[in-house]
């Protein structure tokens, strides 16, 4: 039969009601008229009524995830796995890299069997749900998501801070006199380029989650560095130490391990 | 959704066997498109939108799932399906 071909595309289309009304009637139309996609019809239907035997395995494995811990376990993997973790895949955003490979043992830990491993990896890899979707008993909702992005912007900071501290110490406790050849040299100044580019990643994820006193301390550490290795060639010995004064004098190493502290403990 | 199970020619964990490795067998995205039509009972607009894939697209995928599932499930049952 003529339409057959084209009609057949649509049959699963059609068993999920995803047809509009009046491919509908033509579907059922033809169906009625042609045997062999009735026939066809009927193997779709068993094949999909067979996939319904591992709704109960879901909904178990479904109900045994503490999504509560989740975020804090993949971070956690990331974290492990990959540190630091690349400045582009992070903000390619937190779908993509859960989808990374090296995330699977976490899931496999906490699904049964493979295949419900695959389908807890869909579940994390999803984006935020349309906002007419109803949130149903599978669905990852966006506190989830939240709540992942959150860990990943206290861990990637609690990273910054950690670096730019030990920066910032060498610095300080090196002599004038061999602070300038301190910036030029290519270990200071790559590590403080590097450390430049990832407050630009960071501090999106920062305003997003009104971590104000976190952001406050980090545009400060930016800044400093920003100074430090566009002009670091000219500043004199009287500046650099004027500079390493000021340093001590706002507390900077200070602020920052005690924001460290509070952002280990969860407090920001 | 057809959600009951009257189809059972085999025990019913066999059968959940039997499905959960055709299913791993499929690609990883005919695969991620069949869970959540299937079990997530999102619409194609929705994965669409999520996948940021086209309509066709995520239409197309999931007739191809369904048609390689019922490949893959017919050694095991032993008939074509």
């Amino acid at each position: 039969m003529m339409d057959c071909k084209k009609l057949k595309k649509d049959l699963v289309a059609f068993l999920y009601g995803e047809l509009r009304e009046n491919e509908k009637k033509l579907m059922k139309a033809h169906l009625d008229a042609c045997p062999d996609c009735r026939k066809e019809l009927q193997h779709l239907k068993e094949v999909i009524k067979g996939a319904d035997s591992l709704q109960e395995d879901i909904e178990k494995a479904m109900s045994s995830v503490d999504w509560e811990e989740l975020p804090s376990k993949i971070t956690e993997a990331v974290f492990a796995k990959e540190a630091p973790l690349s400045r582009e895949r992070w903000l390619a955003g937190i779908s993509r890299f859960l989808f990374q490979p090296k995330l699977r043992p976490v899931y496999a830990a906490l699904l049964i069997g493979v295949l419900l491993g695959s389908i807890i990896t869909f579940m994390v890899f999803r984006s935020p749900l349309p906002r007419e979707t109803e949130a149903g008993e599978f669905f990852v909702s966006q506190d989830f998501f939240e709540k992942v992005e959150l860990e990943m912007a206290r861990r990637e900071t609690l990273s910054y801070l950690e670096e730019s501290q030990y920066l910032l110490l060498d610095f300080i406790q090196s002599p004038s006199e061999k602070s300038a050849e301190f910036w030029q040299s290519e270990f200071a100044s790559q590590k403080a380029r590097g450390l430049l580019a990832r407050k630009k990643y960071i501090s999106p994820q920062l305003d997003k989650f009104k971590m104000a006193k976190a952001k406050a301390i980090c545009d400060q550490i930016e800044y400093l560095f920003y100074e430090l290795t566009q002009i670091s060639v000219q500043l004199s010995e009287e500046e650099i130490s004027k500079i390493q004064n000021m340093i001590e004098e706002k507390n900077l190493l200070l602020k920052i391990k005690l924001l460290k502290k509070e952002l280990e403990q969860s407090e920001v | 959704m057809p959600a009951q199970n009257s189809y059972d020619p085999l025990g019913s964990s066999d059968l959940r066997e039997i499905i959960s490795t055709c299913l791993k067998k499929l690609a990883e995205k005919q695969r991620m498109i069949f869970v959540m039509r299937h079990y997530n009972q999102l619409k194609y607009r929705e994965i669409a939108q999520i996948l940021d894939i086209s309509l066709g697209t995520a239409k197309s995928l999931h007739f191809k799932a369904v048609q390689n599932l019922r490949g893959l499930m017919a050694p095991y049952l032993g008939r074509q399906l």
